[in-house]
Parts: structure tokens; sequence; C-alpha cells
């Protein structure tokens, strides 16, 4: 059985972003900074909509924010290597 | 403190003090035997149906909350809805297999146990809420 995780830039991209404080960015995205510290923190995946007004904020494609990692094909890959 | 977390609060309080003087009331009302309760039980009923279509909307809508609070709260909220099916379908067994088959419960045993089943799942619900932001909070620090 394979479990998936979406992993995330958002500490890199806010520091990159002239160091956009969580609250900032929580305003950008209509949420509140619990939200952002969740998200950034891996622990709320964030729906499409959210995920979008994130990577919005920071005026870069959503891929660059978050990534979708497949638990067993990272470990099939890393044990083919 | 976010909107949550203080309706949560306000909803712990409330829930408290409607079984504070709820329990009182019912108590009152047992012991003087009281008479030609109906409108008043007709008025609490309708008031009580009035609060839940109010607040299965305020879920259902969510105004005023982020997508992570509404899903907390939504979660919150199913879990209380089942412990208010548990309650009551234990509570009527109950019931049941102590009096026995043939035998007759005060009439004023059923509204009771609907009371305590809608106040006791309130109060899960906010405490579900409030130990869901208190660990948030905990994993912050």
């Amino acid at each position: 059985m394979s479990s998936n995780q979406i992993t995330n830039n958002i500490r890199k991209l806010r520091f990159e972003n002239d160091e956009m404080t969580q609250q900032k960015l929580a305003d950008k995205a209509g949420v509140t900074r619990q939200t952002i510290i969740a998200i950034e923190a891996g622990k709320y995946s964030p729906s499409l909509t959210l995920a979008f007004k994130i990577a919005d904020a920071f005026g870069v494609p959503i891929e660059d924010v978050f990534q979708y990692q497949q638990q067993d094909l990272k470990t099939n890959n890393e044990s083919e290597s | 403190m976010n909107r949550l977390i203080k309706k949560a609060w306000i909803n712990l309080c409330g829930a408290t003090a409607c079984i504070i003087i709820g329990a009182l009331g019912v108590s009152l009302a047992v012991k003087f035997n009281v008479k030609g309760i109906v409108p008043l039980m007709s008025f609490i009923i309708a008031g009580l149906i009035a609060a839940l279509i109010t607040r299965l909307r305020s879920i259902s809508t969510g105004a005023g909350f982020d997508e992570r609070e509404k899903k907390i709260s939504v979660r919150a909220f199913i879990i209380s809805s089942y412990f208010f099916m548990f309650f009551m379908v234990y509570a009527c067994f109950i019931i049941f297999f102590l009096s026995g088959a043939r035998n007759s419960i005060p009439s004023y045993t059923l509204p009771i146990l609907l009371l305590v089943g809608l106040f006791i799942s309130q109060i899960i619900h906010s405490a579900m809420i409030l130990i869901r932001f208190a660990r948030e909070q905990a994993d912050e620090q």
C-alpha cells in the first residue's frame, strides 16, 4: 500500500520574497496564520484553490510551491540507485 | 485567539450553563409536578430545532472561517453527532433492559435524555475543537 505525501517550499519561498511573514502570506491567501503554519509544517494539505492562491502570492507556478511524492515510488527509486 | 476557538469556548460555556439551568428547571417541574407545561415544552423544542438548523447552516457555510477551520469544525461535529446517536441508542436500550419489557418509565425521562444527549454532544463538539487547537499550539512550541 502506498502512502502519499505533499511537500512544500513555502518557508524557502517566504525568505526569498523579502522574508515575507506568515501573517502576510496568510492575508494574501485569505486564511489564518495557523493554517499557513500547518501547511508549512506539512500537517495540513491545502485545497487546490488555496494551493493556487499561495502560489499566486509568491508569483510562481504551483509546482514550485507544492510537490507530490508517492512514498513507495520514492523507495523503489532509491533502491534502484 | 482565533474566531473558531472563541466560538468553541462560547459554546462550551453556553452548553454548561444550559445543563445547569435545564437540570434545575426540570427538577423543579418534576418536584412540584407542574401541569400545563405543554406550551412551554413546545416553545423549548421549537427553539432547539431553530438552534439546530442555524447550527447546521453555519457549519455547512462556515462563514468567516478558512478551509482548515471548517474541516476541524465539521470533523468535531461528526464526532459529536456520532456520540449523540450512540448515547440515544444505549440510553434507550439500557432503560429497556433495566425496567423490563412490560414496565413503564416516568414521562419526563425522554425529554431529559434528549436534552442531556444534545448538551453533552455540544460539549464534545467544543472540546474536540479546543483539543485540536491546543495540540497544534503545543506542536508549534
